[in-house]
């Protein structure tokens, strides 16, 4: 595969460029940053030496395209060619594409295994799709216009995510042509009549302008076209991996005008539902800024940097919790924001304003922050437009941060409806759902990324209102109608009434479905699987509970550690196990002590360098080794068990020497509680993760030592089969309905019922409607997954009979594949309904 | 009459010495027309050299050169750092070996470094660069030795020929580097790499100038 090198004058953007072509392209491709010089203070610059190890590290004879920004990077580029052995110059090209463009279709195209050729005419081409996308004129883009294929078969489909066949859509449609190297497929876009274009050009595929509801054709030739076909197929109906929340399907309507009551205010509807109350207003206030000289730029830089790298740290944090309780999509709203912080426009211009004008800190920041927000506000395009608070929002955190002064939360005393200019994402991740009854804004549309978290979270909202809304009086009754996309002030008694009947059918509905969903899954001949959830924060404790979970089968402990200079103390856990146990009232919660690794660098471990975090010092390997870390872990959790049902499960055991390590130091963790005089329960049901091959295959000698096995069917599988999901090539490797990875969840089952102890599923296979059946008859006592999936599981479980599903589950492990499995189960749930009929 | 090779380093040194008072009025002359840095970026790079100086114990002129010009190219960062480095690393090609310089050894290296920058930047005479400045001088230099003069007086000759160079650029239109960005804007300010290529030749000429004749 070709290597990709990244020079720029600045590490941080030639990192951030490197983490975006890698986020677009997949981890597998062979890409290499350099930017800044190796001093302490990091000053801007290149370094030819540098250029020249990063070369060295992605090196092969297929060959190395070097992407450079400007000035002394194209010559250093030059100068570390001439520093190279003649024969490796000859397999290494320097390329004048674009940076970021070029980089982010260098990587996908080297990523097809396509050549240096290849590689560099796609880099070149790479503004093609912005410019035709801003209406400018394109710059040349190669584009090679391709031959109608003979022989050929087609597919013809529309496209119905979105955004069209934008960049990670398009990604995936050029990354799933190859992985058919020897088939010619080309695409054409009927609806604007363009192409055929060759489908493994990211370039030409972006140039095709497919939007949502193209109509675009896809044709392939030779033995496996029909093969090819199937998997566009497949990829257009999980719309391009653009997540479903953004389809078209699930879109809210469009704005009407039509039987508002009078008075109404309209807006765009940003997330569903009806909501009434007083409304309250949230204005931020920007702190005011100091405006002095400073004497020491360099002092000054320091402390703004600091500054920047503690935003940073807050949103990773931010990230990791909006990863949990939402989709990725939404996580990549603050991936973005730590773009923005590592962006050199809002660096440089901070940095030269210290250096030059003397400025302190917070006014050159805040002056680069405004100058890049009005670019963005004078822009045409509305998404584009959008992107100014984003800056504003992290340009303020950052402000903060250097005064010392904490953003305050939006919260409310008593419950209202939200009103604001604009929420950041940042105010909408902290809303208090119980106090906030809707939000409503002036600014802002409906792909704004405040809309696209208040309808994870459920909570109704207006946006794009105008300003009007600003000018209604606090404390004034409102109704929001957000499926409407109207807000009525002091509504008359008619218009009231109406709305309390539509909003009672709209609670009825959903009150019934919950209520089925909370009732216990039993099989048809009286078997019981407990449902749970697997969770990570407080806010999914309520969401599992509201969705019909049992419990909790899998608290991710994470959550606590990351984003953060010091490791959380004893109370500070205790308090955050307790307010879940809480929630979850009752129900059991399984507590998994501290899951992290090389993958995850937290300040105050060192971690070190390692090149397969994942087969590294991490989890329990990790928090053996730091036994003060641990056991505060321990004993928060121990507190917590004295007062709730709460079990405890160690992660990534491989050995029976491990589990008794991990045992000895929850005694230990007792003796220190017991020696301080606080209460712990006598004894606690103690588990283990089952997700490295070894535990699973020693099962019978793990089995007497624990309460329960939970399998992480999702790391058991990937260390199996020896594939990571993470890259495209070997993904359909890490398929958990392998009869591998069966029997040897079938063995653990075995095991443990040998030794009277009971199983759980906490990987993803678990929340898989075919998989269900399976796991029924193979005698699993707990499914825990993600809230959303848990009806479907219920339903899955009160069809079956359990001794059906004993027999798949014995007749599954005699095949060979998992598409055999999968058919297997469909054609038992199909004789199965029939016995019904 | 000889340059030895600790009159090199002494030279290295001033010439380190000199950038470093100059420091803001490079980066002025920068900032005027480019991006603000070479005084900064310089100044980091000699000083850098400055602490190598304890290594140069037993290195020839060749070896002290390239010490120099690859310490250059890992620490100034900017555009002057390839260039003032492929400028150094060439001289010192030129003068592998030798522990000290006859002046026809210093033409060889000057021009040897000199057709460097050229070769890394791509600039050519009158594109308002450090080439308008050292061009001149490798001439100067080059007419002066033929003329049958000495060392200290060619020296002399070439920083002359140098700064005549360097005041040339101010009338230019940058066609090369960050200031060509500028256009006509260009024009009326002095160019800041021909200005520390002049202080090179300079503290050359001023260090070497009580060598016996």
């Amino acid at each position: 595969m070709i290597g990709i090198v990244i020079v720029s004058h600045s590490a941080k953007l030639a990192a951030g460029v490197l983490e975006l072509a890698r986020g677009m392209a997949g981890e597998d491709v062979k890409l290499a940053a350099t930017g800044g010089l190796a001093l302490p203070e990091q000053p801007l610059g290149t370094d030819a030496g540098l250029v020249m190890q990063a070369i060295e590290e992605v090196y092969s004879e297929d060959g190395v395209l070097v992407l450079m920004d400007l000035g002394s990077a194209v010559l250093s580029a030059e100068m570390a060619l001439d520093m190279l052995p003649p024969e490796l110059r000859a397999h290494i090209a320097l390329c004048e594409a674009p940076l970021v463009e070029g980089a982010v279709s260098a990587a996908v195209q080297a990523r097809l295994g396509s050549s240096l050729e290849q590689v560099m005419a796609e880099a070149r081409g790479a503004l093609g799709a912005k410019a035709e996308h801003l209406g400018a004129e394109a710059p040349a883009a190669e584009t090679p216009s391709v031959e109608k294929l003979l022989d050929a078969r087609t597919l013809r489909l529309t496209v119905t995510n979105r955004l069209g066949l934008h960049a990670r859509p398009a990604a995936r449609f050029v990354q799933t042509a190859g992985k058919f190297p020897q088939t010619p497929i080309t695409v054409r876009n009927l609806t604007r009549s363009r192409g055929p274009v060759d489908a493994r050009s990211i370039n030409s595929v972006a140039t095709l302008g497919v939007q949502c509801g193209h109509e675009i054709e896809i044709q392939a030739a030779g033995n496996s076209a029909d093969l090819a076909l199937d998997a566009f197929k497949a990829l257009a109906d999980e719309n391009f991996g653009d997540l479903e929340s953004e389809s078209p399907a699930h879109a809210l309507a469009a704005p009407s005008q039509v039987g508002a009551p009078a008075g109404a205010l309209q807006g765009i509807p940003g997330s569903g539902g009806i909501a009434f109350g007083p409304a309250r207003h949230f204005r931020l206030h920007k702190p005011a800024i100091p405006f002095h000289a400073i004497s020491d730029p360099e002092a000054e830089w320091a402390k703004l940097e600091k500054a920047i790298e503690l935003t940073q740290h807050q949103i990773q944090g931010t990230l990791a919790a909006v990863e949990r309780r939402s989709d990725r999509q939404t996580a990549q709203i603050f991936e973005a924001h730590l773009l923005f912080l590592e962006d050199a426009s809002l660096r440089e211009p901070a940095h030269r304003l210290i250096a030059e004008e003397h400025l302190n800190a917070a006014a050159a920041w805040d002056r680069a922050v405004e100058s890049v927000a009005t670019e963005y506000q004078s822009l045409d395009d509305e998404y584009l437009r959008a992107r100014a608070v984003d800056v504003l929002d992290v340009g303020c955190q950052v402000v903060m941060n250097l005064l010392g002064e904490s953003r305050p939360a939006p919260t409310l005393e008593s419950p209202g409806i939200l009103i604001a200019a604009d929420l950041t994402p940042a105010d909408t991740a902290r809303l208090d759902a119980s106090m906030v009854k809707a939000i409503c804004t002036a600014f802002g549309g409906p792909t704004s990324h405040s809309a696209i978290l208040a309808r994870t979270f459920g909570i109704p909202a207006v946006v794009g209102i105008g300003e009007g809304v600003l000018n209604l009086p606090e404390d004034c009754p409102l109704i929001v109608d957000a499926v409407k996309g109207w807000v009525i002030p002091e509504p008359d008694e008619a218009t009231r009434r109406g709305y309390i009947e539509a909003a009672d059918a709209l609670k009825l509905a959903s009150d019934q479905a919950l209520t089925e969903s909370a009732e216990l899954a039993v099989s048809k001949d009286g078997r019981r699987i407990e449902v749970g959830a697997n969770i990570g924060s407080l806010a999914e404790a309520r969401a599992a509970v509201a969705a019909g979970a049992e419990g909790v089968g899998l608290l991710r402990t994470e959550f606590l550690y990351l984003d953060r200079d010091t490791a959380p103390d004893e109370e500070e856990q205790f308090t955050a196990y307790a307010g879940i146990a809480q929630v979850l009232a009752g129900r059991p919660l399984i507590i998994r002590t501290l899951d992290i690794g090389g993958d995850k660098p937290l300040p105050y471990i060192d971690q070190g360098r390692e090149a397969n975090p994942f087969l590294g010092w991490r989890a329990i390997r990790l928090c053996l080794a730091q036994p003060e870390l641990f056991k505060v872990q321990l004993r928060a959790i121990l507190r917590v068990a004295a007062l709730h049902p709460v079990r405890v499960m160690f992660p990534m055991i491989a050995t029976l020497g491990e589990l008794r390590a991990a045992k000895a130091m929850l005694i230990e963790a007792r003796g220190e509680l017991t020696a301080r005089g606080v209460s712990v329960p006598e004894r606690i049901e103690t588990g283990i993760m089952v997700e490295i091959p070894a535990a699973a295959i020693r099962a019978r000698e793990l089995a007497p030592e624990v309460d329960f096995f939970s399998i992480g069917t999702n790391d058991l599988t990937q260390y199996t089969m020896a594939a990571e999901r993470g890259n495209a090539r070997v993904a359909s490797l890490t398929d958990a309905f392998y009869p591998a990875v069966l029997e040897l969840i079938h063995g653990v089952v075995e095991a443990a019922q040998a030794n009277g102890k009971w199983v759980g599923i906490c990987g993803e296979l678990g929340g898989e409607p075919l998989a269900v059946p399976i796991l029924l008859g193979m005698g699993i006592g707990e499914l825990s997954m993600s809230a959303p999936s848990i009806p479907k599981a219920k339903q899955m479980i009160r069809a079956w009979n359990f001794e059906d599903a004993q027999r798949l589950s014995r007749d599954v492990l005699l095949l060979s594949s998992p598409e055999e499995v999968r058919a297997a189960v469909l054609a038992a749930e199909a004789r199965e309904q029939g016995r019904v009929c | 009459m000889t340059v030895r090779r600790d009159d090199v380093i002494a030279w290295i040194q001033a010439y380190a010495d000199v950038i470093a008072e100059n420091k803001a009025r490079l980066t002025q002359l920068d900032s005027d027309i480019g991006d603000g840095d070479h005084g900064t970026n310089m100044d980091r790079g000699f000083q850098a050299v400055k602490a190598k100086v304890p290594e140069f114990a037993d290195k020839d002129i060749g070896a002290v050169l390239k010490t120099v010009g690859m310490t250059l190219v890992s620490t100034v960062g900017g555009a002057s750092g390839p260039l003032y480095g492929t400028f150094f690393l060439q001289a010192g090609s030129a003068t592998a070996g030798k522990m000290e310089l006859s002046l026809n050894d210093w033409i060889a290296a000057l021009q040897a470094g000199v057709d460097g920058i050229i070769m890394r930047g791509k600039a050519n005479l009158g594109d308002k660069t450090m080439v308008d400045a050292l061009l001149p001088a490798l001439q100067a230099l080059k007419e002066s030795a033929s003329s049958g003069a000495g060392l200290p007086a060619s020296l002399k000759a070439s920083a002359a020929a140098c700064e005549q160079g360097m005041l040339a650029t101010v009338p230019l239109v940058a066609r090369k580097g960050r200031a060509s960005y500028l256009g006509e804007r260009s024009a009326g300010h002095q160019d800041p790499g021909a200005t520390s290529s002049h202080m090179l030749l300079q503290a050359a000429a001023e260090s070497w100038s009580m060598l016996a004749d």
